[in-house]
Parts: structure tokens; sequence; C-alpha cells
């Protein structure tokens, strides 16, 4: 009996697990979200956790600072104020404890590692491999952002082509859910690329291992550049040292020494350290306000213990109430299926003021309408403008072009890149203000949207849908669709 | 069961879970490449992913049912408590040796030699350090070329790739120099550290300087955190979070590689 209680308890998961889980919970508590296969719209997407944490995920409350950094390039500047200053203040706090006990990719990893296979250990190898995150960190976090940004366009190239954890929670997250049935028709090659990709990493994870915290992650590359100076981490007292080496030897990552760039300050190595030369950051502030007499500091441990649990499991099961309460955006059955009349009432938009004001009807006005929702954050979105300008000045006898901007609480922005990009342009832009507000029927959804953009609907001349567009489109598929309604 | 029969048992377990693992993993890559090949007008249905993926059911349940086995073995058949395997830690164990080696009483043939260690290993990290900023040198300017980047967004990806290619050489012949000089590290450190064990020993051991508290490191993050601070003040006083919302609240497809 007793040797079965030692089995179990080696199983119980250490605190470092258990904080991992949490955090991995309280970042996703947004469970309603994996039933009806919607993403959160509420305020606190505002603000950016510490970890990699896909805002596409149908969990997420909160919104992934490597994904905003890349997209504040092409922002207003004080979004890159807001966000950099988030990062650095992660940074400084943090450094690459974010990466041990906050991120919930790296859990996802670890527990990985745990199915029992042969393991690569790290070696001169790996050590060498762990800078190949810096290149990453600088090309596809910086450069390429950066270039496209000068010409008023975002590229967040990391999520767009390397992001493991985007397929894994926004992408495979959103599929995986019948209700997003139609996603399926906007993959292509894009998506096959990264899900070869997330397949392999996450297969790597088994046997080596945070195969993606180490190798790929610019996020923990640039905290890493924060870990000696940081206000929590993992510390190493030179005076008691005696540079036996088993703390290098047991640490999992390619660290030279503890606490360096490398380190994710899991403190595994606390534990090992024979002559107790390495501590928590803090350490000695904490010792001093702690009572010296063993038996105090037993009880004094064991309250602070309690409050922390119960603290903590009061704040998770809040956020779960929290957010399971909040409203879904209206999905409407109406207008968003080929073939579905849809006209009058159902194409109003809502101004700035709340008034309810009428666009084009193809009936009235006896053309063609193609509706475009784009946003100025969204790659494929600028993209494909071109191509509706192009179309609107071929068929302008024919058609009337509509390109309604996602969401205006960014309408600097909005207005910055209209102007700039499309200053005597014949495309008619729009705002829907209904967008901004969770639980209203505004234009884009009564047309069948689903909070996926770019999102483009085509009216032939009897307000009839002919045609939808679920993703990116170009040139020569909107000249088949236009002519396709004009023939029909 | 004796400790050896459990350890086979374990052995022989971790390999069919790795061999399954990788298995599942293929099958997954290549289920998901046919979809694509197979092309048409629209590349991925439902229907398709579901008849392509259908086959390959089996062995992904076979291999989470030993993924889930294998935690009932570590219940039932633990592990037995290994030893770490340590490892020789070479530049620490070459520190230590300094600390006790008094070089100046040593004999300088024993001292040329370490010398000589030391420049060799010296020229092998300069050069790898040297192969990174020329491929950074070579590949910056490219990557920092917005004509390298094509003007219509629809072929932003194309201008990358290409961009990649130029990056691949730029960074795998010093990352391949690196693993050298890594190596070559290692062997080096080790020669020399023979070489040091053979020169005397200090007789009297000076005592290590007590740590003091460095106030210019608390200066410096106190400063930083301040500036973070700042920052996000004045972001957020700007209005900075409504585009960081804007993006978070609706789904950008090619963003997270939907396409």
């Amino acid at each position: 009996m007793t040797d079965m209680k030692d089995k179990l308890k080696k199983l119980i998961p250490t605190k470092r697990k258990i904080m991992q889980l949490y955090f991995a919970l309280l970042f996703n508590a947004n469970f309603k979200g994996f039933i009806s296969g919607n993403i959160y719209q509420g305020s606190t997407k505002q603000f950016c956790f510490p970890g990699i944490n896909c805002y596409s995920c149908p969990g997420a409350v909160g919104a992934c600072p490597l994904g905003s950094f890349q997209g504040s390039f092409s922002a207003d500047r004080s979004t890159l104020f807001y966000v950099g200053g988030i990062l650095l203040l992660y940074s400084i706090l943090f450094g690459r404890m974010v990466c041990g006990w906050l991120c919930p990719f790296g859990l996802v990893q670890e527990l990985l590692h745990k199915i029992p296979t042969p393991k690569l250990r790290k070696s001169p190898v790996t050590r060498v491999l762990s800078c190949l995150k810096y290149v990453i960190l600088v090309f596809f976090v910086l450069i390429v952002p950066i270039m496209y940004a000068l010409r008023n366009t975002p590229l967040p190239a990391f999520c767009k082509y390397i992001c493991p954890a985007g397929t894994l929670e926004g992408g495979i997250g959103l599929l995986s859910n019948a209700v997003n049935a139609s996603y399926f028709s906007m993959l292509g090659p894009l998506f096959t690329w990264k899900f070869v990709l997330m397949v392999s990493i996450l297969v790597g994870s088994v046997f080596i291992f945070r195969l993606f915290c180490r190798f790929i992650c610019p996020l923990g590359a640039l905290y890493g550049l924060f870990n000696k100076l940081s206000f929590f981490g993992v510390k190493v007292e030179n005076s008691k040292c005696t540079d036996c080496g088993l703390c290098l030897n047991h640490c999992k990552v390619d660290i030279k020494e503890v606490g360096d760039q490398e380190c994710i300050s899991c403190g595994e190595c606390i534990g090992i350290c024979p002559t107790k030369a390495i501590h928590w950051k803090g350490k000695k502030f904490s010792g001093s306000i702690t009572p010296k007499d063993d038996g105090r500091q037993k009880k004094a441990k064991l309250a602070t213990r309690i409050i922390s649990t119960v603290l903590l499991a009061g704040i998770l099961v809040g956020a779960v109430v929290y957010y399971w309460q909040q409203p879904e955006p209206v999905r409407t059955t109406q207008g968003n299926q080929v073939g579905q009349l849809c006209y009058g009432d159902q194409l109003q938009i809502i101004t700035k003021d709340g008034i309810q004001e009428e666009t084009a009807d193809p009936t009235q006005t006896g053309k063609v309408t193609i509706i475009n929702f784009w946003g100025t954050w969204c790659t494929p979105c600028c993209a494909e403008l071109p191509f509706f300008e192009q179309v609107a000045n071929e068929y302008s006898d024919d058609i009337s072009v509509f390109a309604v901007h996602s969401y205006l609480l960014a309408e600097e922005t909005a207005a910055t890149y209209i102007a700039y990009n499309y200053a005597d342009s014949s495309l008619n832009f729009l705002a829907d203000y209904a967008i901004d507000q969770i639980g209203t029927s505004g234009y884009y959804t009564t047309l069948g949207g689903r909070g996926t953009y770019p999102y483009t609907v085509v009216l032939d001349d009897s307000g009839v849908i002919s045609k939808i567009f679920v993703s990116s489109v170009t040139y020569d598929m909107l000249k088949v669709a236009v002519e396709e309604a004009i023939n029909n | 069961m004796n400790p050896k029969g459990i350890k086979l048992i374990r052995l022989i377990y971790g390999i069919i879970v790795s061999i399954m693992t990788v298995v599942s993993g293929l099958l997954l890559i290549v289920a998901c490449l046919q979809i694509y090949h197979c092309g048409g007008e629209q590349i991925y249905t439902a229907e398709k992913v579901a008849a392509a993926f259908a086959p390959i059911a089996i062995p992904v349940y076979i291999t989470l049912a030993l993924v889930v086995g294998s935690f009932l073995l570590a219940l039932f058949l633990p592990a037995e408590k290994k030893r770490p395997q340590m490892q020789k830690q070479y530049a620490l164990l070459l520190r230590k040796a300094y600390e006790k080696a008094d070089l100046q009483i040593c004999n300088t043939e024993i001292l040329n030699k370490i010398n000589q260690e030391q420049k060799k290993r010296r020229l092998v990290l300069v050069i790898s350090l040297a192969l990174w900023v020329i491929g950074g040198i070579v590949f910056l300017p490219q990557a920092c070329n917005s004509s390298n980047y094509n003007k219509e967004l629809h072929l932003a990806t194309d201008s990358i790739v290409a961009i990649v290619w130029y990056l691949l050489p730029c960074t795998l012949i010093p990352t391949g120099c690196s693993i050298f000089s890594a190596y070559y590290s290692r062997a080096s450190i080790r020669r020399e550290l023979e070489l040091v064990k053979l020169a005397p020993r200090v007789v009297n051991k000076t005592p290590q300087p007590i740590e003091k508290l460095d106030r210019k490191l608390l200066y410096i993050r106190l400063a930083i955190l301040a500036l973070a601070l700042g920052v996000i003040t004045g972001g957020f006083a700007a209005g900075g979070t409504a585009d960081v919302l804007a993006k978070a609240v609706a789904i950008c497809t090619e963003c997270v590689g939907l396409g």
C-alpha cells in the first residue's frame, strides 16, 4: 500500500507544471468559444499576455505579444509604444521565466516530452542551433514587418509563415469545430506548409526538450536578452558555488551557466545544488521578513500557501464564469448563402452616431454590388484591395464596390491608410460600427460574416447573393464572379 | 519483477512508442500533402480531409493508446531511479584547475603548449564569429532593400521566400562553422586541462571575495522598469490599445496560417 502511494506521489505534477497549466487555462478562459467555435471579442483582448498564445484561439481572452508587436509597426505609433512597452515590462520583470512558468505552448511541448521515448540530449550542436532563434527574431519579427510597414501595410511574417502555436490554437482550434466547416474552403498552400511545420515541431518535441523554445521562438530570444537583468528568475551565489557542474548537467536547455540567456528559470537546479548556491532572485528579501522560529515559519508558509491557492483558484473560476456570461456575436442565417435574396434593411450600416444608413441596394441602383470586408491589420485584405479597385474601374457602369472597414476603434489607422493609398479611389469606403458591438446584427454578420477576414459578398442586380469569398481573392476570381453576376 | 526485466520492458516500450510517434507524424504530414497535391478548385474540403485522415486513424489511435499506456507503465513498472549521467563540464574543470595551479613556477614548455592551445581555440572562435558577421553583412543589405520586396502584396510570399533562400547560406555556413568550433573548443579545453594539471599546485589559496550587492544592476533594472511603464502609459493614453484590440477580436485568416 505504501509502495503504491509512493508511486502515485511520483505522478503528482510539480508546482511548476501546476502553474503552467493554471496560466494556460487562465489565458484561454473563454471555454464557451471552444463549444461555439467563435473567438472572444471583448475588451480584455487589448491586453497582451506574456507567453505565446494565439489570439485567434477560440479560448484566448488576451492578445499575443508577438503578433501585436509585428502588427504595431504598421499601426499608429502609440500602438508600437504600448506593445513595445509591454514586451519590455515582461522582459525586465520575468526574463525567460515566462517560458518556464507562463507560456502555454511551452507546456504543450513539455507534456509531449513526457512521453517515454529515447531522448536527444543537449550537445554543442543544440547549443549552436539555439542561436537560430535570434536570426528568426531579426528577420521574421523585425525586418519583414518593418519593410512592409514602410508601405503602410502589415505583414506579421512570423505568425504567417512559422508560428506553430497559431496553427495549433488558431487554425486547428477553429477548424476542429463543425460550425466552422466553411473555413476549409480557404485552406491552401500556406496551411499545408504550416501544418507540416507544426506536426514536425510537435513530433520533434517528443524527442527534443522544448524544441520550439530553444531553437525557434523569437519571444524567448527577446526575453533571454534580459534574463540576467530581470527582477525574477534564478541566480547563482558565486561565493558558495564550487563549480561542480551538477546544475549544468541536470539542465535540459543549452545553458552555459545558470541564469544566462538560454535559462528558462524552471528552478529545477535549485534542489540539485549540493551547496545551495542557486536560489530565486529576491530570496534574501523574503528570507529577512520570514520569522526565524521553525514552528512559526512552517505555519507562515502553510498560511501563505493556502491563501495563494484560494486566491489563484478564485481568479480562475471568476475568469471562467465571467467569460462564460459574455454575449456571443450574433449569427444570422439570412443572407449568408449563395442564391439568397438580400436587400433593403439587410444592407444597412450603423454609423458612428448609431444611425442606420442604407448602402447601395442593388434592386434600386440596378447594379451588381460587391461588398468587401477588410481591416488595415489584415495583410490579405490590404493585398486584395487593388483588385477591387481595378474591377471597379473596369466595370464602372455595371457595378458598385464597397470596402467596409472591420473595426472602427482603430479608425485613425484606417483613415491614414485610406488617405495614403486610396485618396482618389473609385472604391466606396465605409465603416460599420455595428461590428464593434457584440450582440448587434450589423452589416457584416447579416451577410454571414463569422469573424474571419477578408470576406467578400457579390450581389447581382436583383439583390441575390451570387458569390461569397471566405478568404483572399485574386483579380481573375473577382472578374469571373462579376461577369457571372452581370450575365445572370 | 527484477530491475533488469523492468528496464528491458521499458526500453522496448519506449522504442515502440518512438516508432509509432514518428509514423503517426509522418502519416499526418503525408495525408495533408496528399490532399494538397490532389488540388482541384477547392483544395481542402471537410469531406476530402475526412477521407484522407480516416485511414490513418488506427495508427494514430494506437499511438495515443501507447502514450496512455506509458503512464500506466510508469505506475506499475516504475523506472529505477538512476543516477544522472554526469557529463564532464570541461570548462568548469579547467577553471577549477587554474585556481589550483601555480603557473608562475610552471615549466615553460607546458606554458607554451597552453598558450598555443588557447591561441588555436581563439582563432577557430574568431573565424566562426567572423563568418556570422560576414553572413550578416551579406544578408542585411538584401533584407533591408525595399526593392527586393514585391510591391504587389499578394506576391509578398514569393519575395520573402527568395530572401529566405538568400538567408539560408548566410546562416547555415556560420552555423556549421560554429558547430565545428564548439566541438573543437571542447577537445581543446580537454587538452588544456591535462596540461594545467601538470602544473605545480598553489600552496596558499586566496579566499574568494564576498559578493556585494550590485547597486548598479539595481539602478539599471529600475531605469528599464520605469521606461517600460512610461512607454506603456504613453501608448495607452494615446489610444495604442485600439489597434491591438482590432487585430485580436477578428481572425486574419492568412495571419494564423489558414490561407
